[in-house]
């Protein structure tokens, strides 16, 4: 009796399950299979296979020319963003967690309100112009450096405090300079948690539309997801092209994702439950 | 105990400091003044003038309506996103035999940009052949069918599902988390007292997730007070004004050119999470000493 | 430390890998036009007419697409207010737009150049601003008024109206033959908005002593609310509503749909422009032409169109290629490239030296024009935008039918923005 009430549950919590599943993937199945319909039969968002399968969509994408540019602009950005923050998060992380004086103690708070408070779009705008990084790759890396930051050190001060501080002293005893404990010791031993934020570092410039639209008026280094926006303010009646550009864009993140998941969802959840 | 054979040269923190400082901080300190001023793109010249631009959100109105709308819309998806991420992560723990496909398919939505999110949604709602409606009316629920984002009595509750869509799994993977720290032999000895399902989801499971209710509910509560993309994307505010939000009040005036208006609306927003922040904050670390 | 040299190698190759990417940029400068999204024809006539300059010229110009109307305007003018301006530009037209792009400080002044011998006096003086020229026109004439399904006038038995109550009684007669008289995209928002731009010139223009109150109205010596006309044009418009004579999804009425309505003759007429007509001869090319025109009727007479005179290429004055953007347009006006934009784009055109095929409706509007007929739309005339976010405000009021409340938010807002452009007056 007991097992078939306990068979009969499992059956149930399945079946939900599958059903949940259906509405999270039927909508990008959607994409792709419209991706692949000509303008009438795309218009329709219907689920079927289409009657002629056909690539122009993707073909015309590609020739617009704005996707290609947005990679090459979301490349440059993220990879130069990553490698700033990961960088100068490591090292400022190592020394707050470390020293755990009042003033690192309330440094670490200050970058902690960068993750509540939303950006100033106007006086950055104002800023750049002043500093003659406005419309630049320099200008948006700095940008997103800055933005990004608070996270990263959030992230890894947390993971710091699972390095017991024995690691650099038996180092230290050897006479290493400082630079070198974190360099030689710590900087490997905080690799998890650095694929980690460089992980969510490509993410969220990846993805992001706010601060591009905003603060790139040129549109030759507007980054993917603003040629998403651009792309479908120009072609809006054809949802075929639409869905294909969007296909086109969510791929690498997806595959990143897909390949990857264990450093993200853990390093979310992670940085998530120790604040 | 501490040995002073190692220093941590203070130094480590200034590059990172430095770039935080100049491109954060110090915009974010400037907007306080800018808030005060007539900067407009018509003008180069700058004016002080005083609360004139608070006053004036308060006389036209629009702040009022954006204030409802986000809080309608923050408070919602906070309540809907934190129930259906603990459902799901309590179905997940039952381990059921695809555990691991599920959890990577409910967090997929999460990774994608919302800009996109909100562009996919603009076709699934699309009132005559969106697959809601025709999953709606294939199912003989026909009369449910709406105009989601057209009528303005449920375009607010249309960008919220999205939402919900979006962000249910980000909940539940930290739920997960929670999970995974409370002891079996707590649940199985609860179990052998004789205490049910709802007993011991009651008196065990949810007090001990308190900590990622308190980070779900926080981070939900901030991150949707910053709404943008999906507003803007699925109604740009409309139809009329009925779902202006804070950022798509701040893009109209930013658009218009009246850059100091629009740095004086998105103040007020900046103070709004700051101070939603510290109560729930405060709030929800008080519940968690008390259980 | 086997594991920290792989990690630092990967970082090592990735910045090195993201510096090449980074290190290709265009070398050579080049002259990029700047123009906004607004479909296939028009980027295939500045394509063509580029190619040729090219191949004759032997510099390189390219054309930059943004997206549509809000955002591009916003683009051009965070543009110019960040010093960062583009070199050559299309955009939209009217005296307000000179004072959102502070045209005295950044535009070039054509008003002495040699590029506008072949436009109308008439056109020529609506381009000229405080005797400056700050725009090259290009592109069609529009005009805004009622189009409608010539084969469902004959159908039911009208002709277009000869007064205001003559054409309530056409819907009137057309509601009873079982069709939608009047097809409004409540959706779409900005289609709303033409009743009431038609109804200025036909009733509020009048009443307020025509160009004198135009100017009164944009220094601010007269004000919005104080005009009892423009209330009484939202009550005809509401009117229409509560006698049933619009499609009865109003509310999710797009503009493609009213195109599909107008076309099929499952609506009689709609409030719009001709700028329709190329979309619907691209979806019903058989009905393109029982599409016709007739202006907003006044009260004792047939009304004047509303027209739009088309957009206008403008030159940054601190572009760095200033020279090279005026020798592009010198080409751009000779005849034959004209030739290759019309020929992409029919229209009413506003040069007189080329060719270009009309639809019925165009052809309509261009008798009227040709007869001396019809008022520059007021949204163009006056030194700030004739109330902002219109689109939504109608949009709102259409489904409200509150037209106190509309009146007091198009004053106000009327009034706060000349403000905010610091406009004399306000």
């Amino acid at each position: 009796m007991k097992v078939r009430r306990f068979t009969a549950r499992r059956l149930v919590i399945e079946l939900i399950l599958f059903l949940l599943v259906l509405v999270v993937a039927i909508p990008f199945y959607m994409i792709v299979i419209d991706s692949f319909k000509n303008q009438r039969e795309a218009a329709q968002f219907g689920l079927g296979f289409p009657t002629v399968v056909q690539i122009s969509n993707y073909v015309d994408v590609l020739q617009s020319g704005g996707i290609l540019v947005g990679y090459m602009n979301s490349v440059i950005v993220a990879g130069f963003s990553l490698a700033l923050v990961s960088m100068c998060a490591a090292l400022a992380a190592f020394s707050i967690q470390r020293n755990g004086t009042r003033l690192t103690n309330a440094i670490y708070y200050i970058f902690v309100v960068g993750l509540v408070i939303p950006v100033a779009i106007v006086p950055t705008i104002r800023l750049m112009m002043s500093l003659h990084v406005h419309n630049t790759y320099v200008g948006m890396i700095l940008f997103y450096s800055a933005v990004l930051l608070p996270f990263a050190v959030f992230l890894l001060t947390g993971y710091l405090k699972t390095l017991p501080r024995e690691l650099d002293e038996s180092a230290g005893l050897d006479g290493c300079r400082p630079i070198h404990v974190f360099w030689a010791i710590i900087l490997p031993l905080m690799q998890p948690a650095l694929v980690t934020a460089c992980l969510l570092t490509i993410m969220t410039i990846w993805n992001d539309f706010l601060g591009p639209f905003y603060l790139l008026s040129d549109s030759s280094k507007w980054t993917v997801t603003v040629t998403v926006f651009a792309y479908i303010g120009k072609f809006n009646t054809n949802w075929g092209s639409v869905f294909a550009d969007i296909t086109i864009v969510i791929l690498p993140i997806l595959i990143l994702y897909f390949l990857l998941q264990r450093y993200i969802v853990e390093g979310m959840t992670a940085g998530a439950l120790k604040g | 105990m501490r040995r002073s054979f190692i220093r941590y040269p203070l130094v480590f923190i200034a590059p990172a400091f430095v770039i935080y400082l100049v491109f954060f901080i110090v915009p974010n300190i400037a907007g306080m003044y800018y808030s005060f001023t007539d900067l407009s793109t018509y003008s180069d010249k700058v004016t002080f003038i005083g609360f004139d631009n608070f006053a004036r959100l308060i006389r036209e109105g629009f702040l009022v309506t954006a204030i409802r709308n986000t809080f309608i819309y923050a408070v919602c998806v906070t309540v809907f996103v934190n129930i259906l991420g603990m459902s799901l992560a309590l179905l997940l723990n039952e381990a059921p035999v695809l555990g691991n496909v599920y959890r990577t398919a409910f967090f997929t939505p999460y990774v994608i940009a919302p800009l996109i999110v909100g562009y996919l949604f603009t076709a699934i709602y699309q009132p005559e052949v969106g697959i809601l409606n025709r999953a709606l009316r294939s199912v003989g629920m026909g009369a449910l069918a709406a105009d989601w984002l057209n009528d303005p009595q449920i375009a607010l509750f249309s960008i919220i599902m999205t939402e919900l869509w979006r962000s249910s799994g980000f909940a539940m993977v930290i739920y997960l988390a929670g999970l995974k720290t409370i002891p079996r032999d707590l649940l199985d000895q609860a179990s052998v007292d004789g205490a049910g399902y709802m007993t011991r989801f009651r008196r065990i499971t949810f007090p001990l997730l308190a900590p990622s209710f308190t980070v779900t509910v926080l981070l939900m509560l901030i991150n949707s007070l910053k709404v943008f993309e999906t507003v803007l994307v699925l109604t740009n505010g409309g139809p009329g004004w009925v779902t202006e939000v804070f950022n798509t009040f701040i893009y109209r005036n930013f658009a218009r050119g009246n850059w100091g208006y629009a740095t004086s609306a998105s103040l007020t927003l900046s103070i709004v999470i700051a101070v939603v922040a510290v109560v729930f904050l405060r709030l929800l670390r008080r519940r968690e000493v008390e259980v | 430390m086997r594991k920290r040299f792989g990690f630092v190698a990967i970082l090592a190759i990735f910045a090195a890998l993201v510096m090449t990417l980074a290190g290709c940029k265009p070398g050579p400068v080049k002259l990029t036009f700047t123009t906004l999204g607004n479909g296939d024809p028009e980027a295939k006539a500045f394509d063509e007419i580029f190619a040729n300059y090219n191949k004759q010229s032997g510099n390189t110009v390219t054309q930059q697409i943004l997206p549509d109307v809000n955002e591009y305007e916003n683009i051009i003018k965070t543009r110019f207010a960040t010093n960062d301006p583009p070199d050559i530009f299309y955009f939209f037209t009217g005296a307000n737009e000179n004072t959102t792009l502070q045209a005295d400080k950044n535009l070039v002044d054509f008003s002495k150049e040699d590029l506008l011998k072949n436009l109308s006096t008439a056109v020529r003086g609506f381009y000229t601003v405080n005797g400056k020229i700050y725009g090259i026109p290009w592109g069609t004439y529009n005009a805004m008024g009622v189009l409608y399904n010539k084969d469902v006038f004959a159908k039911v038995g009208v002709q277009p109206p000869k007064n205001y109550a003559d054409f309530l009684a056409i819907c009137d007669k057309i509601k009873k033959a079982g069709i939608t008289p009047i097809y409004e995209a409540g959706k779409t928002g900005w289609p709303v908005q033409i009743f009431s731009l038609a109804g200025f010139q036909t009733f509020v223009l009048p009443s307020i002593g025509g160009a004198d109150g135009v100017a009164k109205l944009g220094a601010n010596q007269l004000r919005i609310k104080d005009i009892p006309a423009i209330k009484d044009v939202f009550e005809r418009e509401y009117a229409l509503k509560t006698k049933g004579y619009y499609n009865k999804d109003l509310a999710a009425g797009t503009y493609e749909l009213q195109q599909d309505a107008l076309a099929t003759g499952k609506a009689a007429m709609a409030f719009q422009a001709d700028w329709m007509l190329p979309s619907i001869a691209a979806k019903y090319p058989d009905a393109v032409d029982k599409i016709g025109f007739f202006s907003l009727p006044s009260d004792n007479d047939p009304g004047l169109p509303s027209l739009y005179p088309p957009k206008q290429i403008m030159v940054s004055s601190k572009g760095k290629h200033v020279d090279a953007a005026l020798a592009l347009l010198r080409f751009m006006t000779t005849a034959d490239s004209l030739q290759v934009w019309y020929a992409h784009n029919p229209g009413i055109p506003v040069y007189t030296n080329v060719q270009t095929k009309l639809f019925a409706g165009q052809q309509d509007i261009y008798n009227l024009i040709k007869a001396g007929q019809g008022a520059i739309n007021i949204q163009l005339l006056l030194p700030s935008n004739y109330v902002p976010d219109y689109d939504k405000v109608t949009q709102a009021f259409i489904m409200s039918g509150d037209v106190d409340k509309t009146i007091q938010q198009m004053d106000s807002s009327y009034i706060q923005q000349g403000k905010d452009k610091k406009i004399p007056g306000f």
